[in-house]
C-alpha cells in the first residue's frame, strides 16, 4: 500500500500488482500502459468502471495482487487485458486446501 | 468547537431528548410524542422477549451523552426489564421519565404525558451549559457502507488522513467490522500498540474467519461484487484505509467505551455457537448503533455506491468517492472525494476538507443525513451471539 502509479484511465495500486483497476469504462481493444512496463496492454474485453484486468498472464492457482498483497487465487489461466473478477478469482479466507477449491471452480464469497 | 458537559461527565456535541420504545407495541406513541417536539428523537427495539444484546444498547443509547434527557415509553407487559433499563440509564445522571401505555390509560393519556415530559426536557436542555470542547473530546465511529472499487482508492484514503490528524491532535477513533478486515491480518497485527493488543486482536480475526465459514459467507454483497470488488481481501484492504495508519491502542467489545484516547477496534463477532448462528451484522445501520453505544459523537461513514442512513443522536457525516454517485446522490454527502479518481485532487486535500467537516459538524453545523432527517435505528435480536455483554 505504498506508492501510486497513476495513468489516465486505469490504476495500477502497487508496482507487485498483477492486476489494474478501470478508472472509466474502458472498451475492447483499448491500448493502456501501466506502471514501468513500457509496452501497452489491449483489453481483450469491455472492463466497467471500477473493475480490475490483468496486466500479465497469470496462471491458474497464482497469486493475485492488488495493493501490493494477495487478494486470492486465480481459478484459471488469465491473460493480460482480461477481466478478472468472480470467474477466475477465488477468496483465499476458506478454510481447507484452496487446490481443492480450484478443482471445484472457485469458492465463493455468499452462499446464496 | 461547543460541547456539552453531561453530570457524568461525558461530552456530548448535541443536545437531544430521546423517546425509547421499548416493544413495537409503543413504537407509535413514541413516534407521536416525538412528532409533536421538536428536539426529541426516536428510536427503539422492537421484541416482547428481552434480549441481553438489545438490552445493553437501549441502555447504553440512553446514557449517550448527546442527549439531554430520556423518556422511555413501554406498553407495560412486555418481557424486558424496564424498570431495570430506566434505572441503569439513570446512572448517567440525566432526567429519565417512563410512560407505561397500560397503566397511564392509552394512547391520547400517554401520548399527551410524553409530550408533557418532552417539552420540559427540550425547555431543560436549552438552558443546559455549552462549554468550549477541543479534539481530544471527540470519539469518532467510522463505517463504510455500499462499497465499490473507489472506496478503496478515493473516500476510505482521504478518511483515512483525517483519522490520523484526529489521532495526532488527541482524539479516539473507534473502526469494526472485522468480518470485513479479513485477508489484512499481518498488516492489521503489525500496528498493535503491544502484545495484548495484538492477542486479543489475532483472537477476534480468527473468530470473523471462522464465523465466515461456518456461514459459508464473506461480507460481500451483491452491490459490491457489482462495484468491481472480487474477494472479501480486496474489500478488506480497501475498507482498511479508512482507519488511518496510526498504531491501534485497544480491542473494545460490543457495548464497551475506550477509558483513554487513541484507536480502537471495536470486535462484535462474539463467541462462536453454531446452534445460533446469525448474520454477525444485519446492516449498516446495526453498525451505526454499535459505534454509538461505544460512545462514538459522530460517525464518518465512507461509501462508494451510496448510501442514505443517518442518525440524528450521533450525526453521520457521509464521504463518498464515486464520481458518479457523487453526481447522482450530490444530497446525501458531506464530503464529495471522487477528484482523487478524476485526478483533480489529492488524497490530502480531501483528507483536510473531511477533517474540516468533522470539526464544524461537530460544533453543531448539521450533517446532510440530519438535513434530510434519516434516522434508521436498527436493534436487532442478537441471540447467543455478538451479546458477549455484561
Amino acid at each position: 500500500m505504498s506508492s501510486i502509479v497513476k495513468e489516465n484511465r486505469a490504476i495500477l495500486l502497487h508496482e507487485n500488482d498483477n492486476v489494474a483497476t478501470a478508472l472509466e469504462d474502458l472498451t475492447r481493444h483499448a491500448q493502456l500502459k501501466l506502471g514501468a512496463n513500457p509496452n501497452e496492454i489491449p483489453l481483450l474485453q469491455d472492463i466497467q468502471f471500477g473493475h480490475k484486468f490483468a496486466i500479465q498472464t497469470i496462471q491458474k492457482g497464482e497469486i493475485v495482487k492488488k495493493y501490493g498483497v494477495s487478494i486470492g487465487m486465480a481459478t484459471k489461466k488469465i491473460q493480460p487485458g482480461e477481466h478478472v473478477h468472480l470467474h477466475n478469482l477465488m477468496s483465499l479466507q476458506m478454510k481447507g486446501d484452496p487446490h481443492e477449491g480450484l478443482q471445484k471452480g472457485g469458492w465463493k464469497n455468499r452462499n446464496t | 468547537m461547543k460541547g456539552y458537559k453531561r453530570a457524568d461527565g461525558r461530552i456530548g456535541i448535541r443536545n437531544h431528548i430521546e423517546v425509547i420504545y421499548t416493544v413495537e407495541c409503543a413504537h407509535h406513541i413514541a413516534d407521536m410524542i416525538a412528532r409533536k417536539v421538536d428536539g426529541a428523537e426516536v428510536f427503539g427495539f422492537t421484541g416482547c422477549y428481552s434480549d441481553p444484546y438489545a438490552f445493553r444498547m437501549l441502555v447504553e443509547l440512553g446514557k449517550h451523552p448527546n442527549a439531554a434527557g430520556v423518556i422511555v415509553v413501554r406498553l407495560g407487559c412486555e418481557s424486558t426489564d424496564v424498570d431495570r433499563l430506566v434505572n441503569q440509564i439513570r446512572e448517567s445522571g440525566k432526567r429519565v421519565e417512563f410512560i407505561n401505555i397500560q397503566e397511564t390509560g392509552g394512547s391520547m393519556a400517554s401520548i399527551e404525558k410524553g409530550v408533557q415530559f418532552a417539552k420540559e426536557m427540550v425547555a431543560e436542555a436549552q438552558q443546559h451549559e455549552c462549554i468550549d470542547i477541543s479534539a481530544s473530546d471527540l470519539i469518532i465511529g467510522v463505517e463504510c457502507g455500499g462499497s465499490d472499487a473507489t472506496s478503496g482508492l478515493s473516500a476510505n484514503p482521504a478518511t483515512g488522513w483525517a483519522v490520523d490528524r484526529l489521532i495526532e491532535a488527541g482524539s479516539t477513533v473507534i473502526f469494526s467490522e472485522l468480518p470485513e478486515l479479513l485477508g489484512c491480518n499481518d498488516y492489521l497485527l503489525e500496528r498493535t500498540r503491544d502484545d495484548q493488543v495484538r492477542s486479543q486482536l489475532l483472537d477476534g480475526l480468527e473468530r470473523a474467519q471462522e464465523l465466515g465459514n461456518l456461514l459459508k459467507t464473506f461480507a460481500v454483497s451483491s452491490g459490491n461484487e457489482e462495484g468491481g470488488l472480487t474477494t472479501i481481501e480486496e474489500k478488506s484492504l480497501g475498507a482498511l484505509c479508512k482507519a488511518g495508519t496510526k498504531p491501534i491502542d485497544g480491542i473494545l467489545k460490543t457495548a464497551e467505551r475506550p477509558q483513554k484516547p487513541g484507536l480502537y477496534v471495536l470486535d462484535k463477532v462474539g463467541a462462536l455457537d453454531t446452534n445460533q448462528l446469525d448474520i454477525y451484522e444485519e446492516n449498516d445501520s446495526d453498525g451505526l448503533v454499535t459505534l454509538m453505544a461505544s460512545g462514538a459523537q459522530m460517525i464518518l461513514f465512507t461509501t462508494g455506491r451510496g448510501s442514505v442512513i443517518g442518525s440524528v443522536l450521533a450525526p453521520v457525516m457521509k464521504i463518498c468517492g464515486n464520481p458518479t454517485t457523487c453526481k447522482r446522490m450530490s444530497d446525501n454527502f458531506d464530503v464529495m472525494a471522487h477528484g482523487i479518481i478524476e485526478g483533480r485532487e489529492t488524497i490530502e486535500e480531501v483528507g483536510q476538507r473531511t477533517l474540516d467537516t468533522i470539526y464544524h459538524l461537530a460544533d453543531g453545523q448539521l450533517s446532510r443525513s440530519e438535513m434530510l432527517e434519516h434516522r434508521e435505528y436498527h436493534i436487532p435480536y442478537k441471540p447467543g451471539r455478538a451479546c458477549d455483554v455484561i
